[in-house]
């Protein structure tokens, strides 16, 4: 209990601290937040184009499928505010040899990497998502169920710790390949994940499941909320969450082995 | 008491060879050629506790690597260490809340933040106590006269400043044991002597171990009693500054005023000139000839004044460098 709070203290100095050195350069958050609408919109005329031919995509009405899209931008927009940017932080903190004092404090290295930043701008999405999946919903005349509320955020929080463990993994790879595109790979995968799985073939959604697992991040969420899951799965994502997690802390802790400190 | 023991510790480093060009960039991409660069190979040493010891050796010696493995950031390839009874390399957190380590190209320092922010941080970090925290830092800031600059941004401090706010930061939870890695590097003489003087007094107040590194002598022949001299991974010499003279200094200066023109060829005759801008001449003699070397200076020259003088440590150490004479 004392070491949670010591370690929640820790976390908010260090994120007020990254929020006040922002304060210092910032006159680019308007422009941030015009980025991030102008891409809503685009995407949002995007699929109401669809629509305009197809009744339904693999089972999907446009409003289960705007739907789908809210839940996307929730997932993203949750990880980016706490996670990506910290993460994203560790290529910079390893060429310039500054993770050497990441690793000589007394507290835990990856959580002094994700500590170290918070983007504020994200909340925009998250806030943008809220509206568009309430919105969705209410053309689709849900009526609230505690029950499919709850199942999902159970599968949200799933998809969170997927994407962190997914994430940090390709992040950790750092260590050993000091340029990695790791942008660009966050990018076209979870690109994909704005389609829903449910049109590909079985053996290409067990691939997308369990192998690579993007559809834990948006389809699944976005099936329980309206009432269309599979319940095996509200076992098997907290299970598959924790395995992924523990696996990429893992290869965090062995590859940290690897860390040469630049300028031996 | 030994605080630090360091028993033929070997640090080696995988490289591979690059022919030049693209087409060399393509064959290493195929077939690599590794081969090990030792940058620490087979050192021993044992450190005592409230000792301040200084580090010396070239660039790329191996006393920034020494002292990544002490702090637990390098793995050992060979050896054992010992720091505090704890292995610095499972990085436990008892350990890392006794020791720091500053380097003067590094800073840990919030750079927009000022440097209170970064003091801050530190204080949770480190779990010091609200009252330790206060006389420490009131103390610290006393001591390197910074009390005018903590609320400006790291970035607008001088370089001076900076380093002694480093300084602050690795400090404010007092550890036992001090690393310094180069910590007057690109500071201008007054600096240098101000961060001396603190570093002297830290050690003498605190009764903590300092290992310092540096390349500018003058730190380390005012500072250390002891010193550790190593080169191209190896340790040289360990122990104290005036046995260096004793055990490498193979001649002594003979600095003399002549009156006159002398004659540059007849000095040759007493020794190797070192100098030669009359009328003060400087000649290198062998040690075992002093002597017999200042007479015949005497009788050949007239001498205004005379003085015998050690080589300079600084000369003695550049030659072992270049020499390679292990002892």
């Amino acid at each position: 209990m004392k070491s949670l709070k010591r370690y929640l203290k820790i976390y908010w100095l260090s994120i007020s601290r990254a929020y006040m050195t922002d304060l210092e350069y910032r006159f680019n958050f308007a422009a941030s937040l015009l980025n991030t609408l102008f891409s809503f919109i685009s995407t949002l005329i995007f699929f109401n184009i669809i629509y305009l031919r197809a009744r339904e995509i693999g089972g999907w009405s446009q409003y289960e499928l705007l739907t789908l899209l809210g839940v996307y931008l929730l997932i993203k927009g949750f990880f980016e505010f706490t996670v990506r940017k910290g993460l994203d932080r560790l290529p910079r903190y390893v060429r310039r040899g500054t993770f050497d004092g990441v690793l000589l404090r007394p507290v835990g290295s990856l959580f002094q990497v994700i500590a170290s930043k918070l983007d504020f701008d994200d909340l925009s999405q998250i806030l943008l998502a809220v509206i568009l999946i309430a919105y969705s919903l209410k053309h689709l005349n849900w009526a609230f169920n505690p029950v499919y509320l709850s199942a999902f955020l159970l599968m949200i929080a799933a998809a969170a710790v997927i994407l962190l463990a997914n994430y940090l993994m390709i992040m950790t790879s750092t260590f050993y390949l000091t340029n990695i595109h790791h942008e660009d790979i966050y990018k076209n995968f979870l690109q994909m994940t704005r389609i829903p799985l449910d049109i590909y073939s079985p053996k290409v959604q067990f691939i997308f499941t369990y192998i690579v697992p993007l559809a834990f991040f948006v389809t699944l969420p976005a099936k329980t909320l309206l009432g269309k899951l599979n319940p095996i799965l509200l076992v098997t994502a907290p299970i598959f969450a924790l395995l992924n997690l523990y696996l990429a802390v893992k290869f965090w802790n062995f590859s940290l082995r690897y860390y040469s400190s630049a300028s031996g | 008491m030994s605080v630090i023991e360091v028993a033929n510790l070997k640090k080696y480093y995988q490289v591979h060879e690059k022919e030049p060009g693209l087409w060399g960039s393509i064959k290493s991409l195929v077939n690599r050629k590794y081969y090990d660069v030792k940058a620490v190979d087979d050192i021993s040493f044992k450190i005592d506790e409230g000792e301040l010891v200084g580090f010396i050796g070239p660039n790329g010696a191996g006393k920034t690597t020494t002292l990544k493995v002490l702090s637990g950031l390098l793995y050992p390839t060979g050896g054992s260490v010992s720091v505090l009874s704890h292995n610095p390399y499972r990085r436990d957190p008892e350990f890392q809340k006794q020791f720091s380590l500053v380097m003067g190209q590094k800073n840990q320092l919030w750079w927009d933040l000022p440097p209170l922010e970064t003091f801050i941080l530190n204080k949770e970090i480190y779990e010091v106590p609200d009252d330790q925290y206060k006389n420490t830092l009131e103390e610290l800031v006393e001591m390197l006269e910074v009390a005018d600059v903590l609320k400006i941004q790291v970035r607008k401090l001088s370089l001076g400043q900076r380093m002694k706010c480093e300084l602050i930061a690795a400090l404010i939870h007092r550890p036992k044991i001090l690393f310094l890695d180069e910590p007057t590097i690109g500071l201008d003489v007054v600096m240098q002597k101000k961060m001396r003087d603190f570093i002297r007094e830290y050690n003498r107040r605190y009764k903590s171990t300092i290992i310092l590194t540096s390349h500018y002598m003058d730190d380390v022949k005012e500072l250390c009693e002891r010193v550790v001299v190593i080169d191209k991974g190896r340790l040289m010499f360990d122990g104290k500054l005036q046995e260096i003279i004793e055990k490498f200094a193979d001649h002594k200066r003979l600095v003399a005023d002549l009156s006159g023109t002398p004659s540059r060829q007849s000095l040759s005759e007493v020794g190797q000139i070192e100098s030669f801008e009359p009328p003060r001449v400087v000649v290198n003699v062998p040690r075992g000839q002093v002597s017999e070397r200042a007479v015949k200076l005497l009788t050949n020259f007239q001498v205004t004044d005379l003085n015998i003088e050690e080589e300079p440590i600084e000369d003695i150490i550049r030659r072992l460098f270049t020499q390679g004479t292990a002892s």
